[in-house]
């Protein structure tokens, strides 16, 4: 089958017409339109897994045309051992997302409209290797995200959408910035050169050889555009300091919006750093690597402290995800095989444990309306859920523990792979950085005590009133939610048990990239 | 062939007349549909004049290849036709809304 | 076919326990019989394994076999770590142990956990009880055939989530959901600590296995190099025994395991006391020679005897019969730590598999008692209740004299080489005499509390006769237990010597099989300091032998003195503790208070509730909102100006009049009407034609 990651992007466009042709009033019409059109890119993943060849550090299902000829504009598609795993990520949390989202309510057209062409704006950031094509589809991601947060999120949507949309925009401008500045430039030092935006081709360059002229400072060029580019995904990661869109987003995201954003979008950033800071810039990577390094630690620490103090249920696991995403930036920073194998599959890991998660404050969610740990007034809000549902609780249990690097779930394998490969190169960082560990434990078992352990406490909102009402009943897991949920526990305790075939998707791709590192 | 050289003028003033009686159409009416009619008008002798040079320059100069003439008219009618779907859909949505078509009634965005 | 079996003793448990979590309350007796029976096959393999040993009676026996778990190679940079069996003299003792204890305490749990039987309206607890008791068997055995640390420590962390989740089992009780709390972050600490050193010995080695390890301290891989400022081998011994400090619970680590007594008594006995809590001890062993030739031995003989000496003093304090028990267990784990820092290696590893043996009968015992007296721990509401329970009572006895020391019981055979090992070490290293202190003070406690234990639930009259008049003898399943193990209680299991005095040896060659079987390993340049305590030990070893006896015989005279005959009151012997030191006691020497007030709560609880609202305020409304502020300001700065400067000035003074006429004029043209936008266009298209006319 030719074009497969055309297929796997686009299809969802057909998915987008046929639900603009239904009727609105059709809504099981339209769930399953959804279904299938991702259901689709998730079956021909599999055809990517099997025929993906994990001996080659090269580039694979290779598609290249002419599109904006004067430009030098390619549609350029193709993956390697570090996309193959976010595209099947991307279409594993898609598919599975749909059913997170069946209970939407409101709009339902609308929703699965914006919903699949999220899909194709992040499965196409994962695909593209032509910059122009790789910045349409990071916008084109950005639409539909700020829509399916500020309609149908909760009571601060718009707030936090506006948020989302505007860090987004800020970094995408920065983005921008630098890949036209690489653009430019790729003409060569006489300026002879014909311009490219593939992505392939600029990381062949000496780019330390330029310098550029920013209000009359002569600065070196790989430098600056390196920052440029480097805070344009370090808002999506988060790094700190860049990180407070993603709680506000979280938080407010109706359930499986928060499921792709934990699961998918913040890998964006992660991926966007080694596809073209890495790839294209290493002299000003190597440059900065200590700076990632102390970031990455501000991260794992500053975000674990910050969901240490969070009473709410959501919030905190929003913040888990940035201690967790540090994890991935100090991996990384090390130009370490260990380290970098484990950032990688750090990224793959923590979409599968943070998706989970969100899914499970969102079954929560549905039953009790509400997500306090401690209510404002200072009573606890969840407690002795374990009691009443034994399931759910399990289902918790599982992900908690995978996100806090149980050995046996995936989340033990990654961080140690990056501690690994972090300890050889700087050992106090790393000493500090390890503490993340004891505190995740910490607030998530702390977390753990107070919704699921003790005497049972747990209140719910009251539909009409709105006050929140001791609850007599949860109710367990439905056929849909175990549909989400079962999946991603297994996938977890499967990697944490046996990692090396994802290992093999890596392993060549890392080798080749750090080959300019060491 | 030469005979289109001499009925040029024909066909420029017919052209002439349909825009101008078009164009006082468009001026003067009150109904949206008669300005629309005044603009389709117009637009079809725009095209005459078009296809009429074309000819011309087809009958001087031989195996010639520009058609820039009859693209420019295709895409007029073309044009028209799409402009007629918008206008009488706007038409009808004034209609709904002000229960007239007068074109002097919709003024909401005056000054 | 060695490393089969093993593996099969590994995959039993862990088949069991997916089985059980799937649909185990499917299953008839909600499956007890299926862990029980998969254990209890992991038992039969550990036999099979242990005769093969046994047979082969060789101290360097060893069967290894390893397979690539995650491979990173690339062409030129190879990158591996594996995952390996290794089955030595050492493992293979383990094995044993560990299966033996775990299968007995499998059925003694069928009896124990009746309660929960079959009520699926409480969650069926009953089922997941077993499923996790098969969890952590599995982890247990997992540990003990690692051929590295790797995934030794991985074994270690899913013991860890399985005694997590066995004390908090009661988890209605808040008092329970604490104590997992505590004792999964205690050990977490100390994982830290180990975690650490495993990074530093794969950032030297590049692997993890024990034999590399061996190898890399003999070539002198660790001589030169250092990290953050100490030698690589202190860091990394330290590192792992600061692991161990977690898991056994040693000083200053030792909060949780007293209030891990929460779970259900069957995971007392099994976790805390027979299995989970010896892997600290285990690991010890597996990493002795790195401790060795780093120099932390000091470091762990001084942690093992203050734990040993401090926790006895608690223990003497405890009503609570199962507090007692974790205490003595606290106390022992630091007889262990204190044999192995001075540098016996077999005689530490001797003491584990004594301990466990009889620790996990004595917690069984009491299990039994608290069962038949209707779940009352109190002792003080105990007493009389020999006649009741004359099985239980006799298991009790055998094992409480085995733990006291006295001779031709297991205990006494271990603890006095213990005892004479630190009197060795002490006479060539005359600076430490403390560490012989702490070491025999223990022994003469060790008895009295035992004995204290023995008077106080067993002897006299009834306290309670509501709860007396109903307890029975407890049920086969879970007598049989108890009195397989005190069997095993006896010295000449052991040493082959029915007194363990050592003059009437009857297994021959093998007599004192598990000294001779498990040397220390290797070590390059530690063969003098070796043959110095063997010598020493030698030297000290009777009158260790005879001062050890008088002190049992005296703690349990004492005992018998204040809790049997009641010749001295316990209360005037209380008061005459200072008023300090008895609050010092009771406040568990405020480590607890310490840990949890000040440390959590007082500083880091606060710090993280500052920094989130520090993001909040500082990070979110300051730094991001705060642009939107800054336009604000912005706008109303460029709005003043524009009032003032552009507008005031500009329009409506000099130049103002005209342009507000033409604004005034040109208004009228916007009137909205689409044919007078149109006119004006042909109108100024005519004019633009008249115009070019006339250029």
């Amino acid at each position: 089958m030719g074009h497969i990651l055309s297929w796997m992007t686009f299809f969802p466009i057909l998915g987008v017409i046929a639900i603009a042709l239904t009727p609105k009033t059709k809504e099981t019409l339209i769930k399953g339109i959804a279904a299938i059109s991702t259901a689709v890119p998730f079956l021909l993943s599999f055809n990517i897994i099997a025929a993906f060849d994990r001996t080659s550090s090269g580039i694979q299902f290779e598609e290249k045309f002419s599109w904006i000829t004067s430009l030098n504009v390619n549609y350029h598609m193709g993956i390697d051992g570090i996309s193959v795993l976010m595209v099947i990520l991307t279409a594993l949390i898609s598919f599975l997302a749909v059913f997170a989202s069946l209970n939407v309510k409101k709009m339902v057209k609308g929703y699965f409209t914006m919903y699949l062409l999220l899909h194709v704006g992040m499965m196409g950031v994962f695909c593209a290797l032509d910059f122009f094509l790789f910045y349409v589809f990071w916008e084109v991601m950005l639409l539909p995200m700020y829509f399916l947060v500020g309609i149908w999120g909760g009571e601060r949507k718009e707030y936090a959408a506006i948020k989302f949309f505007l860090y987004t925009l800020f970094g995408g401008a920065l983005m921008l910035l630098g890949i036209i500045a690489l653009y430019m430039y790729s003409k060569g030092p006489e300026g002879a050169g014909i311009p490219t935006f593939n992505i392939l081709e600029l990381a062949g360059r000496d780019w330390t050889q330029y310098t550029i002229n920013i209000f009359g400072f002569q600065l070196p060029f790989d430098k600056t555009v390196w920052w440029l580019l480097f805070v344009g995904f370090a808002i999506k990661v988060p790094i700190f300091p860049f990180h407070t869109w993603l709680p506000w987003a979280h938080v407010q995201a109706p359930t499986a919006v928060s499921v792709i954003l934990a699961g998918v979008l913040l890998k964006m950033g992660v991926y966007g750093l080694l596809r073209v800071n890495f790839a294209i810039l290493p002299e000003a990577t190597k440059y900065f690597s200590y700076v990632m390094v102390i970031l990455g630690l501000i991260n794992i620490i500053y975000g674990a402290l910050c969901a240490m103090a969070q009473t709410d249920l959501k919030k905190l696991v929003a913040y888990s995800s940035v201690s967790h995403m540090g994890y991935c930036i100090l991996g990384i920073a090390v130009f370490k095989p260990d380290a970098m194998a484990g950032a990688i599959l750090q990224m793959f890991n923590h979409g599968l444990s943070a998706a989970m998660m969100f899914m499970l404050v969102g079954i929560l969610y549905d039953r009790l309306h509400h997500r306090y740990i401690v209510t404002p007034q200072g009573k606890p809000g969840f407690g002795g859920i374990a009691q009443k549902a034994p399931w759910i609780t399990a289902a918790w249990t599982v992900a908690i523990f995978a996100s806090l690097g149980l050995p046996g779930l995936n989340g033990f394998i990654s961080e140690a792979l990056v501690f690994i490969g972090a300890f050889q190169a700087y050992k106090t960082e790393t000493m500090i950085a390890s503490i993340g560990v004891v505190l995740g434990a910490a607030y998530l078992l702390w977390m753990a005590q107070r919704v699921f352990l003790g005497p049972y406490t747990t209140l719910e909102k009251d539909h009409h009133s709105g006050v929140l009402v001791p609850a007599e009943h949860i109710a367990e897991p439905t056929l849909r939610e175990w549909i989400v949920v079962a999946p991603l526990g297994f996938l977890c305790l499967a990697i944490g048990l046996y990692p090396q075939p994802m290992l093999n998707f890596v392993r060549e791709t890392i080798g080749k990239l750090l080959e300019v590192y060491n | 062939m030469a005979g289109l050289a001499t009925y040029l003028p024909a066909y420029l003033i017919f052209a002439l007349l349909l825009f101008s009686f078009g164009l006082i159409a468009a001026l003067a009416r009150r109904s949206a549909i008669g300005i629309f009619m005044g603009v389709e008008l117009m637009l079809n002798g725009a095209a005459l004049n078009f296809v009429a040079f074309q000819a011309l320059r087809k009958g001087v100069i031989a195996n010639d290849s520009w058609l820039h003439g009859h693209i420019f008219s295709l895409f007029i009618i073309v044009l028209a036709a799409i402009e007629a779907a918008v206008a009488l859909a706007i038409v009808l949505r004034v209609f709904g809304s002000r229960q007239t078509i007068d074109a002097d009634r919709a003024d909401q965005l005056r000054g | 076919m060695l490393v089969n079996l093993a593996l099969a003793i590994v995959l039993l448990p862990l088949s069991a326990y997916f089985i059980l979590t799937v649909v185990g309350d499917r299953l008839p007796r909600q499956g007890d019989w299926l862990s029980t029976g998969a254990i209890f096959g992991s038992f039969l393999c550990a036999l099979r394994i242990f005769g093969e040993m046994w047979s082969s009676f060789d101290p360097a026996w060893v069967v290894q076999k390893t397979w690539a778990w995650m491979d990173l190679s690339t062409l030129n940079v190879p990158w591996k770590l594996e995952m390996g069996v290794r089955l030595d003299n050492i493992s293979a003792t383990m094995l044993l142990m560990v299966t033996l204890c775990a299968t007995l305490i499998h059925l003694f749990s069928t009896g124990y956990m009746r309660d929960h039987h079959g009520k699926p309206e409480d969650g069926y607890r009953y089922t997941s009880f077993f499923s996790y008791l098969s969890l952590f068997t599995a982890a247990m055995l997992g540990l003990v055939i690692s051929d590295n640390f790797f995934s030794l420590f991985m074994c270690w962390e899913v013991m860890g989530l399985c005694s997590y989740l066995l004390i908090g089992f009661y988890r209605h009780k808040p008092s329970a959901a604490n104590a997992s709390l505590k004792a999964f972050m205690t050990t977490r600490v100390g994982d830290l600590g180990l975690f650490l050193g495993l990074l530093a010995m794969f950032a030297i080695l590049k692997s993890f296995r024990f034999d590399d390890v061996y190898a890399g301290i003999n070539s002198g891989a660790f001589s030169t190099e250092t990290i953050v400022g100490v030698s690589a081998a202190f860091f990394i011994g330290l590192g792992i025994f600061i692991g161990t400090v977690g898991k056994s619970a040693q000083f200053p680590l030792q909060i949780w395991l007293p209030d891990a007594m929460e779970g259900p008594t069957p995971v007392s006995a099994l976790i805390h006391a027979a299995t989970m809590v010896s892997a600290g001890i285990y690991l010890i062993i597996r990493i002795f020679p790195m401790l060795e030739y780093g120099g932390v031995l000091p470091i762990v003989a001084y942690v093992g005897g203050f734990t040993c000496f401090f926790a006895a003093i608690l223990a003497i304090k405890q009503n609570d019969i199962k507090k007692v028990l974790a205490y003595s267990t606290l106390s022992q784990l630091g007889y262990m730590v204190l044999a192995l820092g001075v540098g016996a290696y077999s005689v530490g590893f001797f003491h584990l598999i004594t301990h466990a043996v009889f620790k996990a009968c004595l917690f069984m015992a009491s299990g039994a008692v608290i069962y038949a007296m209707h779940h009352e721990q109190d002792m003080r509401h105990m007493g009389g209740l020999k006649k009741k329970l004359p099985i239980t009572f006799a298991c009790m006895l055998i094992t409480t004299l085995a733990i006291s020391g006295v001779p031709g019981f297991s205990g006494f055979a271990s603890k006095d080489l213990i005892l004479g090992n630190v009197m060795g070490y002490a006479h060539l290293h005359p600076q430490h005499y403390l560490l012989v202190f702490f070491g025999f003070a223990t022994a003469a406690m060790t008895a009295f509390y035992m004995f204290r234990l023995i008077f106080m639930t067993f002897w006299g009259e009834p306290h309670d006769h509501h709860h007396y008049d109903e307890a029975h003898e407890v049920s086969w399943n879970m007598w049989l237990p108890l009195a397989i193990l005190a069997s095993l209680s006896f010295c000449v299991v052991y040493t082959g010597s029915i007194t363990g005095l050592g003059f009437d040896k009857i297994f021959g060659s093998a007599n004192e099989w598990i000294l001779k079987l498990n040397p220390a390993p290797m070590v390059e340049g530690a063969e003098g300091s070796r043959l110095a305590l063997e010598e020493a030990a030698h030297h000290a070893h009777v009158p260790t032998m005879i001062l050890s006896i008088i002190l049992a015989g005296a703690g349990i005279l004492f005992s018998y003195l204040v809790y049997g005959s009641k010749k001295i009151s316990a209360a005037k012997l209380e008061s005459l503790w200072p008023r300090f030191v008895q609050r010092a006691i009771d406040n568990l020497y405020y480590f607890d208070a310490f840990y949890i007030k000040v440390l959590i709560k007082k500083i880091f609880l606060p710090f993280s509730d500052k920094n989130a609202k520090f993001d909040d305020a500082v990070i979110d409304r300051v730094m991001v909102d705060g642009w939107k502020d800054a336009t604000m300001v912005g706008q109303k700065a460029s709005g003043i100006f524009d009032d003032m400067v552009i507008d005031g000035v500009m329009v409506d003074g000099a130049g103002g009049a005209f342009p507000t006429a033409i604004g005034s004029s040109l208004r009228h043209l916007q009137n909205g009407k689409v044919q007078r936008y149109l006119m004006v266009a042909v109108v100024a298209l005519m004019l633009l034609f008249l115009f070019r006319g006339v250029v």
